[in-house]
């Protein structure tokens, strides 16, 4: 959808609808001190053994399977989980929006059959808009911003991950979009669209949605981890380097659809509302807002700021946001000719199947260019880095 | 709905509360001129919408990348 919208905790609603299917769907940035150059060369060697290295396509199975005790421990930790278990590091937590845990997950609140979904499916890519890429440096905009997050020169490679919860997440939505609606029915609240259906926030419906909710949150920042774990491990692989030696850390991770429970100035009185971003990116000031261009085009890293508080509950867009539905790109765009059009410019791809290298070709989306010139131009995050893709992994 | 909306800057636009019946607050939308010109009918309608719900502090704001669809981010419903 690309909104986002801020609910009174006493009289307002917590709406499953407005969060959307793919909870925490969202964007690990993970710099390399590698240079274009450098790593053009060993990008169908690089991009073939991602490929291995991590699950993609719709019902892709992990190479992880956890216990019910295990999923439990990732639902209520998050990255913290990972960490412990050898997935990622520290200081990636430190890098991760909420640090990579949202508080007060429940997972008695999560169904079994989400659960069952979710147990084999941490680590993996998944489908649909959801991509890895290997992307250069194209401009340093705010050099002593992007210098601060270790981005200092064109060429520069970086990775990006934009990827959600999986089954899970899907799961928990369709479970509480289904009560939400009885809710909406017994709590005799007026929607003008079913899509919206929604509780009040107090009640315990909207309170079980909201703890199942952080609960996929958590799982898919876990999601995230893992994948960032084993894409440095291919890179080191491919480069006979340590990751580290390679510099690569998380510069940031972000979520774009999930509700926060904020505090935000209202009418002069600072207050505690439920804030509800979907398609939208948490901007607060300072804090890099990461921008998942689509195949073949430009993403940024943005800097949050004072502006978006005062006027978008801290928050910034998500991405460029489609111009055409899917039906309608698989119906104008062959996969095969996308993926010679990207080898054109200069861009190694690989899906598991081409249809969806044709429902997320660049024409069916908006100019990304221009959404971000409308973000910058609003003061409510402003341009940091932009980078091109070189190479890409589509589920 | 989208000529109700009303200009308050290069990249800011309003769409006051009145616009519909049931909004109870104003709407806004974050977009220069080439976004907003390409911006659908329905998308905004759906900004609307959100607008009705109960609760809801002003503004609701849409973000340059909206579109119309609740759930076209991310996995397809269908497959997931």
């Amino acid at each position: 959808m690309g909104a986002v919208s801020a609910f009174d905790a006493e009289n307002g609603i917590i709406s499953s609808g407005l969060c959307g299917f793919d909870i925490n769907c969202g964007v690990n940035a993970i710099r390399t001190n590698l240079t274009a150059a450098e790593v053009r060369p060993k990008m169908r060697q690089l991009v073939d053994a991602l490929f291995r290295a991590i699950p993609c396509g719709v019902g892709a199975r992990g190479k992880l399977k956890l216990t019910p005790d295990q999923l439990d421990e990732v639902l209520v930790k998050g990255m913290g989980w990972g960490v412990k278990n050898g997935y990622g590091v520290k200081e990636d937590i430190a890098r991760t929006e909420d640090n990579g845990c949202m508080e007060g997950a429940d997972p008695s609140k999560v169904s079994s059959l989400a659960k069952q979904r979710g147990r084999d499916q941490l680590g993996t890519l998944g489908a649909g808009n959801h991509f890895l890429e290997m992307q250069r440096v194209s401009d340093v905009i705010d050099p002593k911003f992007s210098g601060s997050l270790g981005i200092n020169r064109k060429d520069q490679v970086m990775i990006m991950l934009h990827c959600g919860s999986r089954g899970l997440g899907h799961q928990v939505a369709t479970d509480y979009l289904k009560s939400q609606e009885e809710a909406v029915r017994k709590y005799k609240i007026w929607i003008p669209d079913r899509q919206l259906a929604c509780a009040p926030a107090n009640s315990k419906e909207g309170q079980d949605f909201f703890a199942a909710m952080k609960a996929a949150t958590n799982y898919s920042f876990t999601n995230r981890l893992v994948m960032t774990q084993w894409i440095r491990e291919t890179f080191e692989q491919v480069f006979a380097r340590t990751w580290q030696e390679m510099d690569m850390h998380t510069v940031y991770a972000i979520c774009h659809n999930v509700i926060k429970f904020e505090e935000h100035k209202i009418g002069g009185e600072k207050k505690k509302v439920y804030v509800h971003r979907k398609g939208a990116t948490r901007s607060f000031p300072d804090i890099p807002v990461l921008i998942a261009g689509t195949m073949g085009t430009a993403s940024y890293i943005l800097r949050g700021t004072e502006a978006a508080m005062e006027k978008s509950f801290g928050s910034s867009c998500h991405g460029a946001g489609r111009a055409m539905s899917r039906e309608g790109a698989i119906r104008k765009f062959w996969g095969g000719r996308i993926k010679e059009e990207l080898l054109k410019k200069g861009i190694e791809s690989r899906a598991t199947n081409p249809q969806v290298l044709a429902e997320e070709a660049p024409h069916a989306y908006k100019d990304v260019e221009e959404v971000i010139n409308s973000v910058h131009g609003a003061g409510i995050s402003l341009k940091a880095v932009r980078m091109e893709p070189i190479g890409v992994l589509k589920g | 709905m989208k000529e109700k909306v009303k200009r308050i800057s290069d990249f800011e636009w309003l769409l006051p509360k009145g616009s519909r019946d049931k909004m109870r607050v104003d709407a806004k939308i974050i977009a220069n001129d080439a976004v907003f010109g390409a911006l659908e009918d329905d998308a905004i309608t759906q900004l609307t919408n959100v607008a009705c719900l109960p609760g809801v502090i002003e503004p609701v704001v849409g973000l340059p990348d909206m579109h119309w669809g609740l759930h076209s981010t991310g996995i397809r419903l269908s497959a997931p």
